[in-house]
């Protein structure tokens, strides 16, 4: 009988815990979260989920992304340099420019949740160097 | 004529054509896939020139080479193997002889990479490769679980979804770039670049 007893108090303690715990952490709002932070069309076609890029625990604590995880997917800064290597004739590989080489930061032009910029037009017309940035 | 000697031999003959005639379509099928082959014609050039910049062409410690139809045609039967084959053979004979193949726009037909690059011809290569536990890049482990997880789904997405420049040495755009520059700016006209401030 005494072995019954503490069985159903752990039993209840246990059942109080997991539903505080389930209180305090509700399951964000994947959908919601997905509608106000849109993604490119090319990481959209690939069905990816907010997990792909952020691996912090909960959304709250998601950070913009830096280089380095950029680059987890997409290589290396020499790699996507030579993607555009066609360019390089005439420094305008903007992956590999003129004026910063290859250690450009991908977040200087691309933007995941918001429209991109082309920091290269800040100072240069490109209507004949390249197209828009993705 | 013996009527059992004569189904014998009737027999024999036709088990010697039809082991000859598919020793002869295995020989056609082997020498016409591969970068040798599809790279004679003209149009192919700037294809075949970057597949021996990669990895799968050749460009690596081991001297492996990986051939054109291994990726380009579908591996998940013989039949759709040679159904496609031939398809393609019948179209690539036509259009290299009938049409004018310096008007096809390649850098623009890059972006169909998913028509004409085939899974089952990947991982009938990379077998393991979705199952895999441990990797030099984890993220990998990750993007090939999301890759087997949409397998399961509606309109999955392809190996080449996003290893978009795989087999090419991520160069063909530049190769290509070299007849048919997609951007009007040249040494020539460094010059005329405006500055705004």
């Amino acid at each position: 009988m005494k072995k019954l007893l503490i069985i159903a108090i752990s039993f209840f303690v246990f059942s109080m815990s997991w539903a505080t715990i389930s209180e305090t952490t509700p399951e964000p709002n994947w959908q919601e979260l997905a509608q106000e932070y849109s993604i490119k069309p090319h990481h959209r076609a690939l069905k990816f989920d907010c997990v792909m890029c952020h691996s912090e625990s909960t959304p709250d604590d998601y950070e913009p992304l830096e280089t380095e995880q950029c680059l987890d997917c997409h290589g290396s800064s020499q790699k996507v340099a030579n993607r555009l290597k066609f360019m390089d004739a005439n420094h305008t590989n903007p992956h590999n420019s003129f004026h910063d080489g290859l250690d450009l930061d991908c977040y200087e032009c691309h933007a995941e949740h918001e429209p991109s910029i082309n920091l290269c037009t800040r100072c240069h017309e490109v209507g004949n160097w390249m197209s828009t940035v993705k | 004529m013996n009527k059992k000697l004569f189904v014998l031999a009737l027999l024999v003959v036709g088990a010697l054509i039809g082991t000859g005639g598919s020793l002869i379509t295995a020989e056609i099928v082997h020498n016409t896939g591969n970068e040798a082959f599809c790279g004679s014609c003209h149009s192919m050039e700037p294809m075949a020139k970057t597949f021996k910049l990669d990895v799968h062409g050749g460009n690596n410690d081991r001297g492996f080479v990986a051939e054109c139809a291994d990726c380009h045609l579908p591996h998940d039967s013989v039949v759709s193997y040679m159904i496609d084959k031939t398809k393609h053979g019948i179209n690539d004979v036509f259009v290299e002889t009938f049409t004018n193949t310096e008007e096809i726009d390649w850098i623009a037909r890059r972006s169909e990479r998913a028509r004409y690059v085939f899974d089952s011809g990947c991982l009938s290569c990379h077998q393991d490769l979705l199952d895999k536990t441990i990797a030099s890049n984890p993220k990998s482990l990750q993007t090939h679980a999301h890759y087997k997880n949409q397998l399961a789904k509606e309109d999955p997405i392809q190996c080449v979804s996003c290893h978009a420049t795989i087999g090419h040495a991520d160069q063909l755009r530049t190769v290509l770039n070299e007849t048919n520059p997609e951007y009007s700016f040249s040494s020539s006209k460094a010059m005329a670049i405006t500055k705004k401030h």
